[in-house]
């Protein structure tokens, strides 16, 4: 008995032992060697806890989080998780640009090492809580499994929206909000049920974009503000494969042109008639709805020999919301000419406080997740400067973008990390439209990117959930009537 | 007499398991290494617990564990053999507990000879044994329980258990507990009442929750919950007869006499249901064997190790006549050094014998990616890998295709991916050391460079970017060779793919592109395609062709346009002694 009470002791006091103060440590003054790369940013005070863990196999951490005078002590073997309570209790302590200073002590090889404490400022600005995007392994021709999900991002609960398993296995593309409002929202599913799910306050429609005479169905869309239009791209989407080094996948279109569907009349209107036959796409309406953004590059017949040479400018084009009717092709005005530059625009967003009009760029071609140059650039819509984000940008792809409801966050698919694999990464942008270092979207296991094969694409923020779920979506598939569109002549 | 009966038993099992074992081992090896670069196995917590999050998951994981074994064709052998043993154990466990007879034995075989044979295709998966084995087990359990409340707690923990370990086979012992209940004579009515109540309110419970549960999942699917097939949106009809089958095998001991008076009579009846059943049993196993499909497998397998020799072997004890397996056959020919000699010695099937098309599929984009690999079109091995392992209908993840993977980022520099792969593959039983050597590697340049597969690779990719044309693979490797002249596999494949796509225009345009390999001799094939390209536009070609052509082909050209031109079925007088050359591929083929 008494040899028992002797271990008994002995391991409580070795557990003592093991969690005091660490002993004898080194200072090094450079950053923590962290995953994922939380240093120095701007979260906003709603956020998951950012757990993270420490690289390069360490036997014990010690996280020492000041904040507002609060200081919370985490330990790990190598990650770092917080509690939910502890983590709001620091972060709402913080909240208004305070700074909350994580230190961190590494013990390997049975040394101990400090490293220079970060600092993450939080400010006020919430990020609206949801964030919807497309689940899908960055493969080429063949897709298997792919699902829309919704993450709530002031924990780290997942909702699945849509799964293809429950719709015969068809390819569905990812999901759009209008004003990210969880109440108007689309997303086009393929396969023999498909059709384009139109949500809005919880009805759900499906609608076959494609009319006669039409390229296609709907692509690329964005809702009206109003939410009563529907601008979209049809596009005739041509792969290639390239075969030198870590190029990877082209795609680009030998056709592709706009329609405004009016979702109250079932009505389709295609773009006013040009003198020079074009390439447009990646349509968006402003935030007033009065103007509809687009990528408008001069049709080419020799592709795909000649695809490095197709360069999208940056075009605008009026639109009356009474009417439902496009504008005469003489408003239509170059925004941003990135040919002159040897680029190519994609993706436009506008905030929506109608300050910015936020893009991706790359060095040529309609396809941009898969060219490794692509950026996203900021334009002021007040003073037409354009911002490059160095701060926002890194040498890998960075696009897909949505907006905050309330312009002061965006959120963007990186492949920063290895050039392959997109995750969503967060960006504050404050009211003299500075940017800040963006982070990624926390995960309850912060090794969960390391093992995944999935991308996150297109994500969207949204400011509640959806109505829907993925059984609603298979009834749909499976049941419900698909309802036309007239062309309107 | 019952040790007598014992050992008997014991040695029956012992027979049939051996028989699974030698079968696995000797005449379906390949179908074992089939299984294993399909299923790839990690010793994560993150692994089980995604598997247990479904019905079915435990039999998918222990069974995935087990697969990863099959790279090494003995061991899957002998694990098939434990498992379907055991299989025919619990079911004569089973049948014995319910009423010991002279024919339980025997008839215990049948179910496990028939899930021997669906295991013949190579979609049905070895999962399907681990779940009716823990459907069988929960049922045997039961008959352990002699009272009738903890009969009720058995009931209620064990089919939702069993439902959750082993997916659908849950049926088996539900119906298995029922069926035996209501056949107890000793059991009151009451218990017959109550116990079939509640087999029958845990399983509608189960059937109703699991929708509410797993709402991503299609339905039926996770009737079956475990994947039995490949493909979860079909389900082959083998499953619900080996369900019904494993239910009524040991029910039917029921209805059998426990003795016969005469013990030489029930020996009789012993031996001959036994030798009935083994005969039949065989002969069910070797009807649903694929021959053609092992064939295949076993070229994908030596390709895959890079065992040049044994695919050679196997040609030439069995000329291949499938696409795939003739381009593996290819492969190896090239990276031996003897395809241009040699390739029209066995039978040809066109370009599609060379590089198959691409196809959205786990298999023909596997073998195709290992030419291109080898070629140097490292992007595509890159993309035919992924595609493959895209593919995969149940959605594992395939050691072999994130192998491909992890080593196409490597040669191209793409290090982040790379280790994003080896670090998973790090996981893993059998890559770890692979992928931990690799992982040393990474950034090292030098090793890299001078590495003897990934150096050479590195040397002879593609230095400039184009798209792939599938429709144009000669163009392909027309650019890959003209920026290394001396890039041997290019040169060789090019020339072959004009000769089999009987393009001699072609052939004689990028024929002096080999000028820089510098043959000892000029290859065979070349020589009687050349001999034969001058003997269409010269007069007495054999002395003027400027080529060096050895002199036999020569005579042999002279001998063959004699038969061609004089006999009455040229092709028939010509197969004896000229199906190996060029000529009479490009006549008869």
């Amino acid at each position: 008995m008494r040899i028992v009470k002797f271990h008994i002791i002995t391991l409580l006091l070795g557990i003592l032992y093991a969690c005091g103060e660490p002993r004898d440590v080194t200072a090094n003054d450079s950053l923590p060697p962290i995953y994922p790369d939380y240093t120095q940013i701007t979260i906003p005070c709603n956020i998951a806890p950012l757990n993270f863990m420490v690289l390069h196999n360490p036997q014990q951490v010690l996280a020492v989080l000041t904040g507002e005078g609060k200081t919370v002590r985490i330990r790990g073997g190598q990650n770092i998780r917080f509690s939910g309570k502890k983590w709001d209790q620091l972060v709402n302590s913080c909240i208004g640009n305070e700074h909350i200073s994580v230190q961190l002590y590494v013990k390997k090889d049975g040394v101990w090492t400090c490293y220079k404490p970060f600092l993450w400022t939080v400010t006020e600005d919430r990020i609206d809580p949801y964030l919807s995007y497309r689940l899908i392994e960055p493969g080429y021709e063949v897709w298997n499994k792919l699902q829309l999900c919704e993450r709530h991002l002031e924990s780290f609960k997942v909702r699945i929206l849509a799964d293809n398993a429950l719709t015969e296995n068809s390819c569905m593309n990812c999901h759009t909000y209008g004003n990210q409002d969880p109440g108007t929202s689309f997303f086009h599913l393929r396969g023999p049920g498909g059709g384009t799910i139109l949500n809005r306050n919880g009805k759900l429609r499906k609608i076959e974009t494609k009319t006669e005479g039409s390229i296609s169905a709907g692509v690329y869309g964005n809702f009206h503000p109003s939410g009563r239009y529907g601008v979209f791209s049809t596009n005739i989407i041509i792969p290639e494969f390239h075969a030198f080094r870590g190029e990877r996948l082209e795609v680009y279109d030998t056709e592709s042109d706009l329609i405004v569907v009016d979702f109250d009349h079932n009505t389709s209107m295609p773009f006013p008639p040009t003198e020079k036959k074009e390439l447009r796409t990646f349509p968006v309406f402003s935030a007033d709805g009065n103007t509809v953004y687009y990528c408008r590059a001069p049709y080419m017949s020799a592709l795909p020999d000649s695809v490095r040479y197709l360069r999208y400018d940056l075009m605008s084009i009026s639109f009356n919301p009474h009417t439902g009717m496009w504008g005469d092709t003489s408003t239509i005005d170059t925004v941003f000419s990135a040919s002159r530059h040897k680029l190519s625009v994609c993706h436009p967003k506008t905030s929506p406080d109608g300050r910015y009009l936020l893009f991706t760029v790359a060095e040529y071609g309609t396809f941009p997740i898969w060219h490794r140059e692509t950026d996203l650039y900021l334009l002021n819509l007040e003073t037409g400067s354009v911002d490059a984000l160095n701060n926002v940008n890194s040498a890998l792809s960075d696009t897909y973008h949505s907006w905050s409801s309330n312009s002061r966050w965006f959120v963007f698919a990186s492949k920063r990390d290895d050039g392959m694999y997109g995750k969503p990464y967060f960006c504050h942008i404050d009211e003299n439209g500075l940017t800040s270092k963006p982070f990624v979207l926390p995960q309850k296991d912060p090794s969960a990117y390391f093992t995944t094969f999935k991308s996150f694409n297109i994500p969207e923020l949204s400011k509640g959930e959806v109505p829907f779920n993925a059984l609603d979506i298979e009834k749909i598939y499976r049941s419900m009537d698909k309802e036309t569109l007239d062309p309107v002549k | 007499m019952e040790k007598k009966s014992a050992t008997t038993h014991f040695l029956l099992s012992a027979l049939f398991g051996l028989s699974v074992f030698l079968f696995f081992g000797l005449v379906y090896p390949h179908h074992l290494h089939y299984h294993e670069q399909f299923q790839l196995f990690l010793s994560t917590p993150a692994y089980f617990l995604q598997l247990m999050a479904k019905p079915g998951g435990l039999a998918e994981y222990m069974a995935s564990f087990l697969t990863q074994f099959f790279l090494f064709s003995w061991s899957g052998a002998a694990i098939m053999a434990v498992l379907l043993t055991s299989l025919q154990m619990i079911i004569a466990g089973v049948s014995r507990r319910l009423r010991e007879n002279p024919l339980y034995y025997p008839l215990s075989f049948i179910p496990a000879f028939f899930f021997w044979s669906l295991l013949c295709d190579e979609n049905m998966m070895p999962s399907g044994i681990l779940s009716v084995l823990i459907a069988m087990v929960t049922w045997r359990g039961y008959l352990e329980v002699k009272h009738i409340g903890w009969k009720t707690v058995y009931l209620l923990f064990l089919i939702p258990i069993t439902y959750w370990f082993g997916g659908g086979s849950a049926v088996i012992p539900v119906l298995g507990i029922i069926t035996c209940e209501w056949m107890n004579k000793e059991s009151r009515w009451s218990n017959k009442v109550l116990i079939t109540l509640c087999t029958l309110s845990v399983t509608v419970a189960v059937l109703l929750l699991i929708p509410l549960l797993l709402p991503q999942f299609p339905y039926k699917r996770m009737l079956f919950g475990t994947d039995f097939f490949r493909f979860p949106v079909y389900y082959p009809t083998g499953i619900p007869v080996l369900w019904g089958l494993l239910w009524l095998i040991p029910v039917i001991n029921l209805f059998l006499p426990a003795s016969l008076k005469k013990t030489g009579k029930s020996r009789l009846l012993f031996i001959s249901s036994l030798v009935l059943i083994f005969v039949a049993g065989g002969l069910l196993v070797m009807a649903n064997r694929d021959a053609g499909k092992e064939e295949v497998m076993a070229y994908d397998h030596y390709v895959r190790m890079q065992h040049w020799d044994k695919v050679i072997k196997m040609a030439d004890r069995r000329s291949p006549s499938s696409p795939l397996a003739v381009a593996c056959l290819n492969l190896a020919l090239c990276k031996s050094g003897k395809m241009s000699d040699n390739m029209f010695h066995y039978f040809q099937n066109g370009p599609e014998g060379l590089i198959p098309t691409f196809t959205r599929d786990f298999t023909i984009p596997m073998i195709t990616g290992e030419i291109y690999y080898h070629l140097g079109f490292i992007n595509t091995a890159q993309r035919f890998a992924f595609e493959a392992m895209e593919s995969l209908p149940n959605y594992w993840k395939s050691g072999r295709a994130l192998k491909r993977l992890a080593e196409t980022n490597l040669i191209n520099g793409e290090y982040k991916v790379a280790a994003k792969y080896l670090r998973i593959l790090t996981h893993t039983t059998f890559y770890k050391k692979w992928a931990h050597y690799v992982l040393g590697l990474l950034r090292d340049e030098t090793a890299i460079n001078t590495h003897p597969e990934w150096g050479y690779l590195r040397t002879y990719r593609s230095k400039t970017d184009f798209l792939d044309s599938e429709n144009e693979k000669d163009m392909m490797l027309g650019i890959l060779l003209q920026q290394n002249l001396t890039h041997y596999m290019a040169y060789e494949y090019l020339l072959s793919y004009c000769l089999l796509a009987k393009d001699l225009e072609h052939f004689m345009e990028y024929f002096p592109l080999g000028m820089k390999l510098r043959y000892d001799t000029l290859p065979l094939s070349y020589q009687e395609a050349l001999l034969y390209v001058w003997s269409l536009s010269h007069e007495d070609p054999l002395k003027t062709v400027p080529y060096s052509v050895s002199d036999k082909v020569r005579q042999q050209l002279a001998a063959y346009q004699q038969l061609y031109l004089n006999a009455s079925d040229p092709e028939q007088a010509l197969k004896k002694n000229y199906s190996g050359t060029y000529w009479y591929y490009l006549h008869f083929r």
